[in-house]
């Protein structure tokens, strides 16, 4: 992958991940970003998310842990690499920097 | 465990794996259940409505199988490869493919536009709900020389249907179109004054029968007042400035001809071009009724109205024309009742039925001429066709070295048949999608070249699929012998040298060849004929002077002796008459009469045209008076006639007997004066008729100017705008309004010379080709030939012999095909050419040099080269 940025959707469903530890899959993804985001989500979204985030080194997943619910199916369970951190860590931090050059915000302090 | 889960996820479960990438399918199934879970407090529908939206979100790009092993096609993978074996191949062969190309996508276009050309023709007045139960009604009247076909009936005739026949379902009378002047003034007080050629005169039943895109007003009402009047937008926009808003145009008042109010009650969308009754106004027919008392009660005359009835069932159209028959005796007087009857002609067959004439102002395309047009587009479809097996089967012997190794490597006939076919396929396609992209870009032009027909064609998503129909038959067609050929060639003949030399196939080039060649001189010397045809029309003497000649229309008759004085003021006028007409009908405008002897009895009357002229008019036109004396004045009650000779020799007098004589026309009684020469008092297409002429002081609406200089027109608008204010200022030249008349015939000749000029440059590219490819197989035999001593010139002979045979017998074919359709196309006139041999030869020699041209100056370049060159390789 050349383009190593992070989108927003992708931001959020990393931080998902990171949040959820190893209980890191799909639907769970699905839900922890519908409930900070406030926004319902399409299940297809999210796995292309990703998926596309494991291509670009983001995360890496294992298979495991069925459950009944599951139809004897096994869960892809996805955790953050140190280079996902690091990415999340980088987005952070440009946000970060570029807030504190908001003139408005520098006058009301 | 599957069995206890619902069926939903078991359909999904399926459509997944069938569907998605294998090693997704298992985590995403099984998110699925897990969501579907998750939802279970929800209503069941909205669960499964989720579900549905989720599952099938799935479907992307992402994770959709590709395709692999058996799920692919069968025969994809073959497919694929003789899809690029073909497209080699037709880089290869550069030349022939562009020749193929060109050659098929232009006669594919030529077909796809005249199919078109003829689709609009025939859809004339289709479009309305009840047009296939309307009828238009016309009449034949029986005359003791002939029988007279008209399409208008007598004003009274709908009105009298309408009230004696429960039979129809509706029944309308209409009246013109005719040119009239209107003017509006706008709220600001600025005035529009304008002059409409179609205001047609319709009762409130015409809506009813016909259907019109009413912006603005009631369809059923519109035409109840006297004074009311419906617009188009056109003629909306003109009166109301651009944007109006149609319902406000509603109750606004149109002055007729400067004196008559008129209500807008009503604004229709424009009229669709191919509708027969052009009606950019329609007057309420009350008000014609009103004003035209005389006409529009008479039943004995035939002006310009026609009468529309609409059957509740067809099947008894015998019966009601019968019955109509049978019950005509109530109104029409004894001699009328005997000489007329009615019939009922479909609604669909008045544009191309020549029998009963347009409708007024309308023109006719017969069946015949559009019938011919689309044998002719097929003709050309087919000489490219031809040009494409030739070509193909000529290259075929080049590639029997190919043939032979997928032979012996296993490929069965079918195979290869499929590969050729799929090969010639792909060059049909190209040829077809340029072709359509040809017709798509041409259609405007050829519409802008045929407005005098208000030709307006367009290309409906119905002509490209028919385009990709031929296409596709065309393509099996032209591509199944070929391949055929291609196929049978044997793998040991084929992979030892000996196979190359022979060119399979070459009778059958001939053959076609000398078919194409055939079709081409048919088309030749068709071409010349129609050609001289129309140039006789054009040229012939019509037995009188019409050069230089302005006609100008005289809209009171009180203002034309201080026109004329004024007029007289300039030097270019040289004469002026006042009268009728000019002396030949145009624009489907005569005033008939009958004639006979006084103490004749009336029905022994024979027709003759009426003409009402001054003591100038036949100096004006060069008309030679052969006997007796000219006119010396007009009166209001007119005491004098001259005769054309014919009218003379039908009541068989001399024309110096004549002299002195009394005749009677329906108009009256007067004593000949004079009598003429005949002249063309009808088109060429028609013969001429009797002619009386008298000196009456009525209808003498046109002025004839004889002007030494054209420009003169200027000067003459201004005295005519000082003359006739009010009035809006028209003239044309005698010449050009006659030369109007033959408007079909010179398009029909037009689109011959376009369609055998198009027909020739198709046929030697198709012989280029051909050439081309022998003078690469003959390149050893001409490189020994000319070893052992033989000439250029000795070479291109030998070259040509076979060809040349081939054009002249093609010539002897055609020469009886041509003679036969083309005597039978003449005959249709009654002012003919006789066929003569040089038109044939003329046709001929042109043929065969064009074709020896072409062939020769291809396979001189193989004549040139030198022998070292070729044969130093083996």
């Amino acid at each position: 992958m050349k383009n190593k940025g992070l989108g927003e959707f992708e931001e959020l469903v990393l931080l998902a991940v990171c949040i959820l530890e190893d209980q890191a899959y799909g639907i769970s993804v699905k839900n922890e970003v519908e409930k900070h985001s406030g926004r319902s989500i399409l299940l297809g979204a999210v796995h292309i998310t990703l998926y596309r985030l494991q291509d670009k080194g983001y995360l890496e997943s294992s298979m495991g842990g069925n459950t009944d619910k599951r139809g004897d199916r096994r869960k892809r369970l996805f955790k953050v690499t140190d280079l996902g951190m690091k990415q999340l860590k980088a987005s952070q931090e440009v946000r970060q920097k570029m807030w504190q050059f908001i003139p408005q915000l520098k006058a009301a302090n | 465990m599957n069995d206890s889960q619902p069926g939903i996820l078991r359909f999904f479960d399926k459509v997944l794996k069938w569907s998605v990438k294998g090693d997704l399918f298992e985590e995403i199934s099984g998110d699925l259940y897990e969501y579907y879970y998750a939802l279970s407090e929800k209503p069941k529908w909205k669960r499964t409505l989720f579900i549905w939206y989720h599952a099938l979100n799935f479907l992307r790009p992402f994770a959709i199988k590709k395709l692999e092993g058996t799920q692919k096609l069968n025969y994809y993978g073959m497919l694929k490869h003789n899809m690029k074996i073909g497209w080699r191949s037709i880089l290869r062969k550069k030349s022939s493919s562009l020749i193929n190309i060109i050659g098929l996508s232009t006669a594919a276009a030529v077909c796809l536009l005249t199919l078109i050309f003829y689709q609009y023709e025939t859809s004339f007045d289709h479009h309305h709900k009840l047009s296939d139960q309307t009828y238009r009604v016309v009449q034949t009247t029986q005359r003791p020389e002939t029988e007279l076909y008209w399409g208008t009936t007598a004003y009274p005739l709908a009105a009298a249907l309408r009230d004696d026949f429960p039979d129809f379902e509706q029944v309308t009378q209409t009246a013109g179109p005719m040119n009239r002047l209107f003017s509006y003034t706008r709220a600001n007080g600025k005035r529009v004054l304008f002059e409409e050629q179609y205001v047609l005169f319709v009762d409130s039943f015409y809506p009813k029968t016909f259907d019109f895109e009413w912006l603005a007003g009631n369809p059923n009402s519109a035409l109840d007042e006297v004074d009311a009047v419906i617009i188009t937008e056109k003629i909306a926009e003109k009166c109301f400035g651009k944007g109006f808003d149609p319902s406000d145009a509603i109750g606004e008042i149109l002055m007729l001809n400067n004196k008559d109010q008129l209500v807008v009650k009503g604004v229709i969308r424009n009229n669709k071009p191919n509708i027969n009754l052009k009606a950019n106004m329609m007057v309420s027919y009350k008000f014609f009724k009103k004003h035209n008392p005389y006409p529009s009660g008479n039943w004995s005359g035939n002006y310009r109205g026609t009468t529309f009835v609409v059957l509740n069932d067809e099947t008894q159209k015998g019966n009601i024309e019968v019955k109509i028959n049978d019950w005509k005796s109530k109104y029409l007087n004894e001699e009328d009742n005997k000489i007329i009857s009615y019939s009922l002609q479909p609604l669909h067959e008045i544009h191309t039925e020549t029998k009963y004439g347009s409708t007024p102002q309308g023109y006719q395309i017969p069946k015949r001429t559009l019938n011919a047009s689309l044998l002719v587009a097929a003709f050309i479809l087919l000489i490219a066709i031809i040009n494409f097996i030739n070509l193909v089967t000529a290259n075929a012997s080049v590639r029997s070295k190919e043939v032979g190794i997928r032979k012996v490597i296993g490929g069965g006939k079918s195979v290869i048949v499929s590969q050729f076919i799929i090969e010639n396929t792909l060059l049909v396609g190209i040829a077809f999608t340029l072709a359509i992209g040809l017709s798509y870009f041409t259609i405007d032009f050829i519409n802008d070249f045929l407005t005098i027909i208000n030709l307006n064609l367009t290309i409906g998503l119905a002509d490209i699929l028919i385009a990709f129909a031929f296409c596709l038959i065309i393509a099996l067609l032209a591509t199944v012998y070929p391949s055929i050929i291609l196929s049978s060639f044997n793998p040991l003949k084929a992979l030892s040298n000996k196979g190359t030399g022979s060119v399979k196939g070459a009778g059958l080039r001939k053959g076609l060849t000398f078919f194409q060649f055939m079709i081409v001189q048919v088309f030749v010397i068709a071409a010349i004929i129609v050609g001289v045809q129309l140039n006789y029309f054009n040229s012939k003497s019509l037995g009188f002077n019409s050069e230089k000649i302005v006609s100008v229309s005289i809209p009171s008759f009180d203002g034309t002796q201080v026109f004329v004085n004024r007029l007289f003021e300039n030097s270019d006028v040289q004469q002026i008459s006042v009268g009728s007409g000019p002396p030949m009908a145009v624009e489907n405008f005569s005033l008939g009469t009958r004639y006979r002897e006084p103490h004749q009895e009336v029905n022994a009357g024979m027709g003759a045209e009426m003409k009402i002229i001054d003591s100038i008019y036949l100096d004006l036109y060069d008309i030679p008076l052969i006997a007796g004396r000219n006119f010396r004045e007009n009166k209001p009650r007119f005491d004098e006639f001259i005769i054309t000779r014919q009218l003379a020799a039908s009541m068989n007098w001399n024309p110096e007997d004549a002299v002195g004589k009394r005749l009677t026309i329906n108009e009256g009684e007067a004593t000949i004066v004079g009598v003429v020469e005949d002249f063309n008092n009808h088109s060429l297409q028609y013969d001429m008729t009797p002619v009386v002429f008298m000196n009456w002081h009525a209808f003498q609406w046109k002025a004839f100017i004889k002007v030494s200089s054209f420009s003169t027109i200027v000067d003459i608008e201004q005295i005519w705008r000082e003359q006739f204010p009010d009035n809006i200022f028209s003239y044309n030249f005698v010449d050009d309004s006659i030369e109007k008349e033959y408007v079909i015939e010179n398009l029909i000749f037009t689109g011959f010379k376009f369609f055998s000029i198009l027909v020739i440059i198709i046929a030697c590219l198709g012989l280029f080709g051909l050439v081309a490819f022998i003078s690469v197989q003959k390149t050893k035999e001409i490189g020994i030939r000319k070893v052992l001593g033989a000439t250029v010139s000795e070479i291109l002979i030998l070259f040509n012999k076979q060809f040349s045979l081939l054009i002249l017998l093609a010539f002897v074919a055609a020469v009886p095909v041509v003679w036969y359709f083309m005597s039978q196309w003449l005959a249709t006139f009654n002012h003919q050419i006789p066929l003569s041999p040089w038109m044939f030869i003329v046709g001929g020699v042109v043929t065969f040099i064009l074709g020896s041209t072409v062939a020769i100056l291809k396979s001189y370049k193989a004549a040139t080269v030198n022998p070292v060159e070729i044969l130093k390789d083996e």
